[in-house]
Formats: C-alpha cells, sequence, structure tokens
C-alpha cells in the first residue's frame, strides 16, 4: 500500500508524516519547508503502509524546482490512495489543487486540516456538504494535536476514485476532452495524465505546451482552443469561480471581533520602525543565548575530557597506539565539549523562529535589503538556515525562482559559517582570543557575504524575479515538536561527525606514524609562508575538506599537542586569526559540495568551490598583513 | 488603475495583468487572479514589498509586481 501526501505549502503535510510515521520529514511554518519527497513506513491494522511526504504545491502546474518535484513524483510513482492535505483556514485557493488532483481520477481523500485554525478564523466548514460537492470523501483533522489522523488512515485505506469527474462548464469540459482524446490518440505514454496536460497547456503551462507540440495534430487543436478560451483564463477563472461556490456551499463564516491577535502582533514586527527594532533585539538575544547559554556545559565537559586525557597519557605506553586512542577520545570530545553547548541552543533558536512564522516575516522585512545583493528577501531562510549547516541551506534554495537567485543565494548560503565553523570559531577565538572577537568575526562574515552578494550582481546578468509567496499566520511552536526537531539535528551531527573525526584522528596519527605528513605539508609550504602560518598546518585544512570540525581537531595533533587546550602555546594571536579566517570562508564541505552539484550542477559548483578558497586566501592574507604592520 | 497606486486598506477587484508580468501563473494559484477583491494591509519601507490581504490569507509581493497588476475600485 502506497500513499501520498500532497496539498499546498505549509497545510501540514510533514506534521501529518511525521505523526505517522515518526519524525523524519522536516516541518516547519513557512511556505516550502520540505523541498523533496520523503518516504516513511508504518503498520496499521497489520498492514505495512509506505507514506511519501511530498513538497507542497499550489497547482499541477510547478513554478519552482521543489514543486517540480512534487508533481514528478506524483506521477512517476504508483500511489494506492492519493491523500490532499486542506488547510482549512484558507480553503478557498486550497481546493483550487483539490479540483485539479481530481482531474487525475486516482482514489483519493481528503484531509481537512487545522480545523481548530479555522474556527478561529470564523469559518465553520460542513464536512458532509463538502464531500457532496467535491465527490471525494473528507476527514477533518488536527495534525499538531494527531487528532483525526487514524480516521484518515482508515478512509485511505477504502478510498475509492472521485464521483463527480465534471468539474468545468460543459462547453469547457468538451474544449478540453477533445483535446485530451486526441492527445491519447496520438500520443502512447505520457508522462502526465493526457486530461491534466490538456488543462494545463490550454491554460499556458509551459511545461504542458512542449508536450503537446510533439505532435501536430494536438498542437493545431491547442492552438484554436485557446483562442476560444481566451488564452485560457477561462478555465482558471470558472476553476476559481467553482471554488468559491464550493466555499459558500459548504462553509459558514461568522465575522470574528475585533482585530485578531496576529494581527496585533504584526503591528508591532512589521511595522516600518518597531519591525526593524524588534528584528535587531531579536537577533541580540538570539546571539546571546547560544554564545552564552552553552558555557556553563562546555568547562564542564572539557575538564572530562582532559582528565581522561591526562589518565590515558600517564598510562598507555605505546606511542603509536596511544596517538589513535588520544585521537578517538579528542574526536568525542570535539563533537560533544565544542559543538553541542552552542548546538542545542541554536538548534532551538531555529526551531522556534521556523515554527512560529517569524522567518517569513524577516524575508518581508529584509527585501529592499537584500535586493543590493542580488537577491530577495525570500533568500533570508537559506542564509539563516546556513548557521546550522549548509546541506539544508543549499536545498533551501529550491524554494527561489530563477537561476540567477538561486545560485547567488547558494553561493551566499555556503559564506555563512554553518554549525561545524562554529566549534572552529568558538573554539579557537572565542575561548584563547575571548567572546567579543568572535563576534566581529561573525560580522566580518556579514560583511564579506554583502560585498560578495554586490560583485555577484554586477557580474550576473539578469534580472530578478520579485518577492511572491504567502505569509503563513503565526503559531505556537510545540514544546514537543521543538525538542523532537532539535534532537533530530543534534543526532545528525553527532552521528556524521564522530566517526568522521575518529576515522581523521587514526589517520592523522598514521600519518604522523609513517613521518608522510611532510611530504603534504611540502606541497602547501609556499601557501603556508603567504599565510605565515606553521608549515605543519598544511594537512589540516586537507581534513577541513571533509568536515569543518577536523580542522579545528587535527590542528592540535598536527602541531604535536596533547590538546586543543594547547594550541595557544604554538599559535600566536595572529596565526589563530589567520587560520580561523581561513577555515571560515574556505571550501564547503564534501556534503555541501554534492548538494550544490544536485542544486545548482557542475559549473556553478566548480565556481564556488573555487571562489571560497581564493575569499579565504584574501582575508586570510588581508588579516596576515595588518597584523605586521600593526 | 495598478494596485501599485492604491491607497492601504482600499478594496480593489483585479481587472487583469500587464503583458510583462512574469509571475502571472504564481499570482493565480495564489488567487490573484481577475474578478477577485483585494486590499494593501501594509507596506515595507525603502520601497520594500507589500502585503496584500485575499481571501483569508497573506501574500507578499514585490513593487514590481504591484506595478503590473492592474485593478478598479469596488
Amino acid at each position: 500500500m502506497k500513499l501520498a501526501l500532497i496539498g499546498q505549502p505549509n497545510c501540514g503535510k510533514s506534521t501529518i508524516f511525521n505523526q505517522l510515521a515518526g519524525y523524519k520529514s522536516i516541518s516547519a511554518n513557512f511556505p516550502g519547508a520540505t523541498v523533496s519527497y520523503t518516504i516513511g513506513k508504518f503498520y496499521f491494522q497489520n498492514k505495512s503502509i509506505e507514506l511519501v511526504d511530498l513538497p507542497g504545491t499550489y497547482s499541477l502546474s510547478w513554478y519552482d524546482d521543489a514543486e517540480k518535484e512534487s508533481v514528478k513524483a506524483l506521477s512517476s510513482m504508483d500511489f494506492d490512495c492519493i491523500i490532499n492535505v486542506l488547510d482549512a483556514s484558507t480553503i478557498t485557493r486550497g481546493l483550487e489543487l483539490t479540483l485539479e488532483l481530481i482531474s487525475l481520477n486516482k482514489p483519493m481523500v481528503v484531509a481537512l486540516n487545522m480545523m481548530d485554525e479555522a474556527k478561529k478564523k470564523g469559518i465553520d466548514i460542513d464536512i458532509a456538504k463538502l464531500e457532496d460537492s467535491i465527490g471525494v470523501k473528507v476527514v477533518p483533522v488536527i495534525a499538531k494535536q494527531a487528532k483525526g489522523i487514524k480516521d484518515l488512515i482508515n478512509a485511505a485505506l477504502k478510498a475509492s476514485p472521485p464521483i463527480k469527474k465534471c468539474i468545468y462548464s460543459k462547453r469547457i469540459e468538451s474544449l478540453i476532452q477533445n483535446l485530451e482524446q486526441c492527445l491519447e490518440n496520438q500520443a502512447g505514454n505520457l508522462i502526465l495524465p493526457p486530461k491534466l496536460i490538456a488543462i494545463k497547456s490550454i491554460e499556458g503551462f509551459s511545461a504542458c505546451e512542449e508536450i503537446v507540440s510533439w505532435y501536430p495534430k494536438c498542437q493545431n487543436l491547442l492552438e484554436a482552443t485557446r483562442v476560444l478560451l481566451n488564452n485560457g483564463v477561462e478555465i482558471t477563472k470558472e476553476r476559481h469561480a467553482l471554488c468559491l461556490e464550493i466555499f459558500e456551499y459548504s462553509a459558514k463564516v461568522k465575522d470574528s471581533q475585533g482585530l485578531p491577535l496576529s494581527e496585533k502582533i504584526d503591528e508591532i514586527l512589521l511595522h516600518p520602525i518597531w519591525g526593524y527594532v524588534s528584528l535587531f533585539l531579536i537577533f541580540i538575544a538570539i546571539f546571546f543565548i547560544v554564545f552564552k547559554g552553552g558555557s556553563p556545559f562546555e568547562s564542564l565537559i572539557d575538564k572530562f575530557f582532559s582528565f581522561t586525557e591526562d589518565y590515558l597519557s600517564k598510562n598507555i605506553h605505546n606511542a603509536f597506539l596511544l596517538s589513535i586512542i588520544k585521537g578517538t577520545v579528542d574526536g568525542i570530545g570535539a563533537a560533544i565539549g565544542i559543538a553541542l553547548p552552542y548546538l542545542v541552543p541554536f538548534f532551538v533558536i531555529l526551531s522556534v523562529l521556523e515554527d512560529s512564522g517569524y522567518l517569513s516575516r524577516i524575508a518581508f522585512l529584509m527585501d529592499s535589503l537584500m535586493h543590493k545583493i542580488g537577491v530577495h528577501g525570500t533568500s533570508v531562510i537559506p542564509f539563516i538556515m546556513g548557521y546550522g549547516c549548509s546541506v539544508p541551506a543549499v536545498m533551501a534554495t529550491r524554494i527561489i525562482k530563477g537561476k540567477r537567485e538561486k545560485f547567488i543565494s547558494a553561493f551566499l548560503a555556503t559564506l555563512v559559517p554553518c554549525a561545524a565553523k562554529t566549534t572552529v570559531i568558538m573554539g579557537l577565538v572565542a575561548f584563547f582570543i575571548g567572546p567579543i572577537y568572535a563576534i566581529l568575526l561573525y560580522l566580518l562574515n556579514l560583511i564579506v557575504i554583502g560585498i560578495a552578494g554586490v560583485i555577484l550582481k554586477k557580474f550576473l546578468p539578469g534580472i530578478n524575479p520579485e518577492i511572491l509567496f504567502d505569509i503563513p499566520p503565526y503559531r505556537t511552536p510545540t514544546i514537543k515538536t521543538t525538542i523532537v526537531k532539535t534532537w533530530y539535528r543534534i543526532k545528525d551531527f553527532v552521528y556524521v561527525a564522530i566517526p568522521l573525526l575518529v576515522s581523521g584522528s587514526i589517520v592523522l596519527a598514521l600519518i604522523d606514524y609513517f613521518n608522510f605528513a611532510k611530504y603534504v605539508n611540502f606541497v602547501f609550504m609556499p601557501f603556508m609562508e603567504l599565510l605565515g602560518l606553521p608549515i605543519s598546518v598544511g594537512i589540516v585544512l586537507i581534513f577541513g575538506i571533509f568536515k569543518k570540525e577536523l580542522t579545528l581537531l587535527m590542528l592540535a595533533q598536527a602541531l604535536g599537542l596533547n590538546s586543543i587546550a594547547m594550541v595557544s602555546q604554538v599559535l600566536t594571536v595572529e596565526q589563530i586569526f589567520v587560520f580561523t579566517i581561513f577555515v571560515m570562508f574556505y571550501i564547503p564541505c564534501l556534503a555541501t559540495i554534492s548538494t550544490l552539484y544536485r542544486e545548482i550542477r557542475l559549473k556553478g559548483t566548480i565556481i564556488i568551490t573555487l571562489s571560497s578558497v581564493l575569499i579565504a586566501t584574501i582575508l586570510a592574507f588581508i588579516t596576515h598583513s595588518l597584523f605586521l604592520i600593526v | 488603475m495598478r494596485l501599485i497606486d492604491c491607497e492601504v486598506f482600499q478594496e480593489v477587484r483585479v481587472v487583469g495583468f500587464d503583458a510583462g508580468c512574469r509571475s502571472k501563473e504564481r499570482l493565480l494559484q495564489l488567487g490573484i487572479i481577475p474578478g477577485a477583491i483585494l486590499k494593501i494591509k501594509r507596506l515595507a519601507p525603502f520601497s520594500g514589498p507589500l502585503i496584500v490581504s485575499i481571501e483569508g490569507s497573506d501574500v507578499v509581493l514585490g513593487r514590481g509586481i504591484a506595478k503590473k497588476i492592474i485593478v478598479e475600485k469596488v
């Protein structure tokens, strides 16, 4: 049994998915949180059920890459039933997609989600009447509270194709049918159902128009039909009118009293002055929490690991064995002791930002500023996610329309210091020189991103499509989701980081043992001279390509020190700065490079990778020179 | 009249779009279609985008797009 969850952006597909298949799909309160499909399995009444969570799409004609993913999956995977998730609080718009799905003529149920929010808005929906007017079984659910989910799956298992197939007026329906039949006769296997291609090509959706153009007979018919239907606008208008009709027939709207709470909040948070003041204060608060929140834990964990290391060096006498074991302990220590104290508060905040609906509002506030660097407000989402990890940040660029803008967003998002780079900044600059300098590095980073954006905007031809998205309502993030989301992100980090850190340490120990490092370092010698770093650091930067935290850990090992805490005995303040700045900008890690390749292809990936090394070198060299002058 | 020329909170009806409007498909999907009634709720400063309210949801759109939406007073 294979079920698909499909619906408009931000209607709660992933929340339903997570309730059923365990927390696998990132849910958040902004349109486009899910950018690729997620498959989950669960058992229901002793039956194994496969559930696919598709990225949100407003209609079956895609506009951005995330939506294309959805439509492609919908037509290529063989689903036993389509679960159309419908946000009850914006039901008129959601019905547009429902009507399109009905034309697919597959077994289908409607999950009417967010019944509670609709009620708050004063919308009261009569389920029986709604079922009657669309000819599809409707199940009311409140996904966040797991209400109605069992009924939904029960209905999905018993679902049948929609009863009402004819939804347009007779005239339009017969014109659609003519084209549909032509496609059926002329073409064999089409990637989409012929009826859908017919409707979408008449409406002028280019991907479907292209399919029709392969068959000259149908092409002629399409052109004639489009003239008759005012370039397809009549279909759009009729579908919209139908949605309104269904809404009026099946729902009652009570006037809500006074200004709703969300309007009152927006009055401040989106205010021309107070909006920016609040934004500034919120970011100051976030910085403060991330920088200060974890430090008590850090010193505690640190003590534990330095004690363990002392104990080990006293009791193990085989030098080779000791370096491997210590490498392992160091690796685990770096992941737990340095990364976690900052990552846990950061991921909690990120989750709250995502789920409250504020992220989209930042996009609104920052739009005109972002235009200066060649992107628009929506790119705020990948940028902020970039502070966590570059991989989801680059994936989030899927919600950005326009190749040029997507490239610039991906480029700039990879320059944002991710959690791993933060580990290095915290472990070196904040620890040895002072937290205030770490904050200055973050500011430097923002300035560099700004300058890079201005340069990219200047040198890449083309204009950007403007900002266009729907703003989600405010929602209170639930404690459960926040904890679970943070836990999964931390788990991902630790699971990937620890094995890499440990194996990195072992490889380095081996290299050291066989005296191989000098060859690698020899190649990098001129480079290290240029930046005024010790020659032995060269090999460390190679490891950084796999995972950025490795650079911090390897640094101590490469310099022949017992622990990271001793780095300041060998490196000067200048060298720490130069090293950290270089690591902050140079080459995205392998996982990011492969994600870049998937999103923006080879050429863009090469440009971003090489530019990042160039930017890092220039900045590190400037820093080095500045210290020479001062 | 263009949407960009409207006063904040003034209710207007969408008449059509300029030929050069490349965002038309998305506008239609978001419910901004000929005949629909909408109003501007908020303008971002520094010639930033605007928020329009349409059928109970809020849509953010850039000023360039608002220039290309033809509307009439209700």
